[in-house]
């Protein structure tokens, strides 16, 4: 039974990265594939570390499982920001996709601290 | 910068312990004892940055935003992967600059931390000084979409704020706003005029609805830079404030 629960968080967790996968193919510029990258990541490494979790289950795995997690949890959203921040910066972006740009008007006002 | 008092320098050793156990995988005693020595040894060698926590983690409050944060994953990760896979022309975005309540470095930090962990949210610039976030949002098709995006984030800061037990101490609608020394409260707004979160003026009753979210955030932002460049506000916006 939970070996069934494991397959199924794997094979939910690959899905995941996939879908990752695929919209990085089809997303039309860097601030919206950062949402395909960093994010369904984030919960697909979290279901296939927990599938491996149930399979494992030797406490020495287990806490390395955690500790994978817990740092991947903690540096994902600055790696994200940072390129995030530096594509907005450099105008890597498509301007006519965002409906509201609430930033450029702020950006504008002040000289760049790149 | 002042320096950790003994009870701070405590949590800091206690965690990177307990990082040291997880990553060798059994607590004997010659472990504890090793990892306490690096730990001590790490803190003297790399002392961080003291960063002030000024409130009291409130254990139903950090359950509830676990709990939210995990449902909030899991929609929004459906919600990418379905705007990936969907055909179409690509999926319109925004970006939406968001005031926070709290104005401390960690809550900051942890609301962009969470942000940027939920799928479809993502902070491309953050103003420290004015504790504004700028999130860029996918799959946006209206401004009343980007009104919810808005309020998603203030809801959001509002889970952390009641996890880690200030919110209770922040100011609301109306309050003057007192320097506190455990940066929960907002040092940088002078008083009375910042922090109006869904205060609307009082002439856009008759507007759409989704309007005065808007508009309140508008000149909130406002407020604050001009707190920050020392222009004063003028006295009708101080009014509403």
């Amino acid at each position: 039974m939970i070996d069934v629960i494991a397959v199924v968080l794997m094979i939910g967790g690959g899905l995941l990265c996939v879908a990752a996968g695929v919209a990085l193919c089809r997303f039309p510029d860097l601030l919206s594939r950062m949402h395909a990258t960093a994010k369904p990541q984030v919960l697909g490494l979290l279901l296939i570390l927990t599938g491996c979790a149930l399979r494992l289950r030797d406490p020495v795995d287990v806490t390395t499982l955690v500790l994978v997690a817990v740092f991947q949890l903690a540096t994902a959203p600055v790696a994200a920001h940072m390129v995030a921040r530096s594509a907005y910066r450099t105008n890597r972006f498509r301007k006519d996709l965002l409906i509201v740009d609430e930033l450029a008007p702020t950006i504008a006002d002040r000289a760049p601290t790149v | 910068m002042r320096r950790a008092t003994l009870p701070e320098r405590a949590v800091a050793v206690l965690g990177m312990v307990a990082v040291w156990l997880l990553l060798w995988g059994n607590a004997g005693p010659f472990t504890i004892v090793g990892g306490v020595v690096v730990a001590i040894l790490a803190l003297m060698v790399f002392p961080l940055p003291l960063v002030p926590f000024g409130g009291r983690v409130s254990p139903l409050g950090v359950v509830l935003f676990t709990a939210c944060f995990l449902r909030d994953l899991v929609l929004a990760s459906a919600q990418v992967a379905w705007l990936a896979i969907r055909p179409g022309p690509p999926p319109a975005s925004a970006i939406v600059a968001v005031p926070l309540r709290a104005t401390s470095d960690l809550h900051i930090t942890l609301t962009a931390a969470a942000l940027s962990l939920i799928p479809g949210s993502l902070v491309v610039e953050a103003d420290r000084d004015l504790a504004i976030l700028y999130v860029h949002v996918i799959g946006v098709s209206s401004m009343a979409d980007v009104d919810e995006a808005r309020a998603a984030v203030v809801r959001l800061e509002d889970r952390i704020l009641h996890a880690t037990g200030v919110s209770a101490r922040l100011p609301h609608d109306g309050d003057s706003v007192e320097r506190t020394r455990d940066g929960a409260a907002p040092a940088r707004t002078p008083e009375g005029s910042g922090l109006v979160e869904t205060a609307a003026p009082a002439g856009s009753t008759s507007t759409k609805h989704h309007d005065q979210p808007v508009r309140a955030a508008e000149r909130n932002i406002q407020v604050r830079r001009a707190a920050q460049t020392g222009t004063a506000v003028r006295a009708d916006e101080e009014d509403h404030a």
